[in-house]
C-alpha cells in the first residue's frame, strides 16, 4: 500500500482549513511529518480553533499543546532565573530567536518548541558572564575538554553553560555568527540597535536584525531538520514587523547590506514568499538579488539545495537527490562557518570519536 | 530581582504533616514540613512583614523557641521563598 | 475483531515485514514494522490476546525493528528502535530485539503521551479500584505485579501508569511484564503454566524476559479503573509482611520526581499527583514471600474482614 497523498507542510500551514478535508490516513501521515520536523505543537496550537480533529487524533493535538505550553512557561522561567543571574552586572543582555520572541510575546513565539537560551552580550562581558552564571549554578563541565577547546579558542565562544539544578542550557553569544566565518557582522551595530523587552531586564534585536538574524542562522545550518521550523519564524517575523513599520523592506535591505548579509536575507525572502506565500512585494525581491549580486545559476542551485529539504518530508521518504542535496548542504554549512584547514582537523576528530564510541560498547 | 511573595503565585496542596508548593512564576515544586510551612503561609498572609519578627510572632503563638525555626528560615531562603526587604 | 493469535506465524511475519500491522494496547494502536524472526514470534506468543488490524487507517505510533547500518552489521550484529524513522536509544545487541521492542513502546509513551500523567509504576485493578506500585529499581516491584497480576488482580500496567488528569482515571495497556534475574526463577515457580519470551542475558540488567500477560486482562484492556491504593513495595529476603502507613508528603515528592512528565505538565502535573495522592491510601510495603503479599492486598480491598 503506498502512503497516501497529502498536501505538503508548506501547504496545510498556509491553509489550515485544508485539515478538515483530511481522512484519517491523511491525518497518520501529517502527525508523523508534523513530529518529525518539530512543527505538531505549531500546528495543534495555531490550528485548532479553526478545524476541529477527528477523535483519534484529539490525545496527540491535546498532548502537543501542552508541551507547547511548556516549553512556553520553562523559556520564562529560565529568562527569570537568569535575569536573578546576569542583571546585576549592568550589560546589555539581548535574547536571540525563541527566547527573545517568547518573552516579548511575539507570534514567531506561538506553539513553538524551544531549546537553549541563546543570548548576545558585548564580547568583553564574556569573562563576567560566565563568572555570574557560574556563581549561580551554571557550568559548562559537561563538556569535554576537546569541545571547550573549539569554542574557546577556534570559535571564540563560551561552551554552552549547564545549570545543574534544572539541567536546562544557555547559549552565551558575542555575536551571531563564529568569528572564523566568511561574513562576521559587526556586533555593536546589533547590540546599539536592540530594544528593551518591558517588565524584564532583556532586549531583544531590532525588527530587521531579529529578520537578518534568523536569516543567517536558517542559511548556515548544516542540516534541514528544523527548517520549516526556521522559515515560519521568518514568516511571522516579516508579517509581524511589516505591519507595524512602513518602509520594513527597505529598511531590511539598507540593514542586511550594511551588516554584509544580504544573501541570507534573499533566500528567506524567496523561500518564504514561495512556500508560505508571505506578502513580500515583487520590488523586494529584485532588489535582494541586485544586491546579493546571484545571478540565476547560484539562485537555482540553492533552490536544488534548499527547497525540497524546506517542505519537511520524513527521513523514511526522502530520495537520493535529497540524501545529494542534505550532503552538500552540510558541506557548505561548514565552510561557511569555518577555513578549510580548521574544517578537515575538525571533522576528522568528530568522524573519530563516534566510530570509537560506537565500538566500544560492551555486547 | 527576586519575585515579589504574593498568594496568587502559588498552588499549596495541605497534608496532616506538611505541604507542597507549585510556584507557578518559576516551575518550582517545594515540600515542607509543618514548621516551615507556617512560616511560609504566614510570610504569605503578610508580605509585608520581615521574615525574624513572623518567626517571632509564631514562636510567641506557639510557645515555643525562635532558635527552633532557623532550618526553616533557611530552606525557604535557600529555595528563594523569602520576601525581599 | 481480529487478535494477534488468530493469525498464523508466517501471516504475522508477512505482516510486520511490510509494516502493515497494528496492534492495539488499550488506548493506543501500533503500527509495528519488523524482518527480524524472533520479533514476530515474540509478537506472536507474548500479544496473542490483543487485537490487530492490516493497515489501520490511523495508528498512533509507527515503530520500526531492525538492524541498523553500521560496520557491526556482521561482526557483533545489533537492533535498533525506530520511531517514525527516529532512533532514540543507543543499539543493543541483535539479541534483545524483543525486549528492545517492549522499552521503546514504554519511550514512546513516557516521552510524548501528555495527554496522560505518566508516572513509572506498576498499576494493577479489582473491584474497579487501582493499587499503584512505584518503585525504583530492585525493590521487587515486577515480582509483585507479575504474581498479583496472575491471581486475582488485573494487570493495567507493570511499568508505565496512565492516570487520566480530567477524570482520574488510571488506563490500562495489558503489555507483557518485564521481569529480571531472580524474579524470573520465582514467577516461574510460582505459575508454571505462565508463557515466556525467551530469556536474553545483558551485560548491565543481567537475565532479561517478558511474561505474557493474563488474557483477562488483555480483553478488558478497555476498562479503566479509579486510584484507590499507593502502595511502595520493598523486598526484604526473610521479612515478615509489614504494611504501614505513608506520608502524602513524601508519597507526593516521590511522583514529582518520578513521573515521566510531571515538569511538563507544570501546574496541571502538580495538581493531577496532589488529587491522585489525595484520593489514595499511601503505604510502605516490606515482604519476603509472594503469599504474605496477596493476602495483605486481599485485605487491601475488604480491611473491616
Amino acid at each position: 500500500m503506498t502512503e497516501p497523498q497529502l498536501p505538503s507542510l508548506p501547504a496545510l500551514i498556509r491553509q489550515p482549513q485544508g485539515l478538515a478535508a483530511l481522512s484519517l490516513r491523511q491525518w497518520d501521515l501529517l502527525l508523523r511529518r508534523l513530529r518529525a520536523s518539530n512543527l505538531l505543537g505549531r500546528m495543534a496550537v495555531q490550528a485548532d480553533a479553526e478545524a476541529p480533529v477527528p477523535a483519534p487524533v484529539r490525545p496527540h493535538w491535546l498532548a502537543a499543546q501542552r508541551l507547547a505550553l511548556h516549553q512556553r512557561q520553562a523559556i520564562r522561567w529560565e529568562c527569570t532565573h537568569l535575569a536573578e543571574a546576569l542583571a546585576p552586572l549592568g550589560i546589555p543582555l539581548v535574547l536571540l530567536k525563541g527566547a527573545g520572541y517568547a518573552l516579548a510575546d511575539q507570534p514567531a513565539a506561538r506553539g513553538r518548541l524551544f531549546g537553549d537560551v541563546d543570548l548576545l552580550v558585548p564580547r568583553q562581558a564574556l569573562t563576567q558572564v560566565e563568572a555570574a552564571l557560574m556563581l549561580h549554578g551554571w557550568s559548562s563541565r559537561g563538556t569535554e575538554a576537546y569541545d571547550q577547546r573549539y569554542y574557546r579558542e577556534w570559535m571564540h565562544e563560551l561552551p554552552p553553560m549547564v545549570n545543574h539544578k534544572r539541567a536546562t542550557v544557555v547559549d552565551v553569544h558575542h555575536n551571531i555568527l563564529p568569528l572564523s566565518a566568511r561574513c562576521v557582522p559587526d556586533a555593536e551595530l546589533l547590540l546599539a540597535d536592540s530594544l528593551p523587552i518591558p517588565g524584564t531586564p532583556f532586549r531583544r534585536l531590532g525588527p530587521c536584525d531579529q529578520v537578518i538574524h534568523s536569516a543567517t542562522h536558517l542559511f548556515h545550518e548544516g542540516e534541514l531538520r528544523n527548517g520549516l521550523r526556521d522559515l515560519l519564524d521568518l514568516h511571522a517575523l516579516l508579517t509581524e514587523h511589516s505591519a507595524a513599520q512602513a518602509d520594513f523592506w527597505r529598511a531590511l535591505l539598507a540593514r542586511a547590506e550594511r551588516l554584509g548579509l544580504v544573501w541570507p536575507v534573499l533566500l528567506a525572502l524567496r523561500y518564504t514568499q514561495t512556500l508560505l506565500g508571505t506578502p513580500v512585494p515583487p520590488e523586494a525581491l529584485v532588489e535582494a538579488r541586485r544586491r546579493a549580486g546571484w545571478g540565476s545559476l547560484r539562485l537555482a542551485w540553492m533552490d536544488a539545495l534548499y527547497l525540497r529539504g524546506l517542505r519537511a518530508p520524513l527521513p523514511t521518504e526522502l530520495t537520493l537527490r535529497d540524501h545529494l542535496a542534505a550532503a552538500a548542504l552540510y558541506l557548505r554549512a561548514h565552510t561557511l562557518r569555518m577555513p578549510l584547514h580548521l574544517l578537515v582537523a575538525h571533522l576528522g576528530r568528530k568522524a573519530l570519536l563516534r566510530l570509537v564510541k560506537h565500538s566500544s560498547r560492551s555486547t | 530581582m527576586r519575585p515579589a511573595l504574593a498568594p496568587e503565585r502559588f498552588l499549596i496542596q495541605r497534608w496532616p504533616d506538611g505541604i507542597v508548593v507549585f510556584d507557578r512564576l518559576l516551575g518550582d515544586t517545594h515540600t515542607m514540613n509543618t514548621a516551615t510551612a507556617a512560616l511560609f503561609e504566614r510570610l504569605l498572609a503578610q508580605p509585608q512583614q520581615l521574615p525574624d519578627v513572623a518567626v517571632a510572632q509564631l514562636a510567641a503563638e506557639q510557645g515555643s523557641s525562635p532558635a527552633l525555626w532557623a532550618d526553616s528560615l533557611a530552606q525557604l531562603g535557600n529555595s528563594g521563598l523569602l520576601p525581599r526587604h | 475483531m481480529q487478535r494477534v493469535g488468530d493469525l498464523s506465524l508466517a501471516a504475522l511475519k508477512d505482516g510486520l515485514r511490510a509494516g502493515r500491522l497494528g496492534i492495539q494496547t488499550g488506548p493506543i494502536w501500533w503500527q509495528v514494522q519488523s524482518k527480524l524472526p524472533d520479533v514476530a514470534r515474540s509478537l506472536h506468543a507474548l500479544y496473542a490476546a490483543h487485537p490487530c488490524q492490516f493497515d489501520p487507517e490511523f495508528a498512533d505510533y509507527h515503530v520500526e525493528l531492525r538492524t541498523p547500518w553500521n560496520l557491526r552489521r556482521w561482526l557483533r550484529p545489533q537492533v535498533q528502535f525506530y520511531i517514525d524513522g527516529e532512533a532514540p536509544f543507543e543499539p543493543l545487541p541483535r539479541d534483545q530485539a524483543p525486549a528492545m521492542l517492549e522499552w521503546g513502546l514504554n519511550w514512546s509513551l513516557a516521552a510524548s503521551a501528555h495527554q496522560w500523567l505518566n508516572i513509572h509504576a506498576a498499576s494493577l485493578e479489582r473491584n474497579g479500584q487501582v493499587v499503584v506500585l512505584p518503585a525504583p529499581p530492585g525493590s521487587g516491584k515486577s515480582t509483585l505485579c507479575a504474581a498479583l497480576a496472575l491471581r486475582n488482580w488485573r494487570l493495567l500496567s507493570d511499568e508505565l501508569t496512565l492516570i487520566d488528569p480530567d477524570s482520574m482515571q488510571a488506563h490500562a495497556l495489558a503489555r507483557p511484564i518485564n521481569l529480571k534475574n531472580a524474579s524470573i526463577d520465582v514467577i516461574r515457580a510460582f505459575e508454571p503454566s505462565a508463557a515466556w519470551a525467551p530469556e536474553v542475558y545483558d551485560t548491565t540488567k543481567g537475565r532479561v524476559t517478558h511474561l505474557r500477560p493474563p488474557a483477562q486482562a488483555v480483553q478488558r484492556m478497555q476498562e479503566s479503573g479509579t486510584p484507590r491504593w499507593i502502595v511502595f513495595p520493598r523486598y526484604v529476603a526473610g521479612a515478615e509482611p509489614l504494611l504501614t502507613p505513608r506520608s502524602k508528603v513524601q508519597t507526593f515528592t516521590h511522583f514529582a520526581e518520578n513521573a515521566f512528565n510531571y515538569s511538563i505538565l507544570g501546574e496541571l502535573g502538580f495538581a493531577t499527583v496532589a488529587r491522585l495522592v489525595e484520593q489514595c491510601d499511601c503505604y510502605d510495603f516490606s515482604y519476603s514471600r509472594l503469599d504474605d503479599a496477596l493476602e495483605v492486598f486481599d485485605w487491601l480491598l475488604n480491611p473491616d474482614d
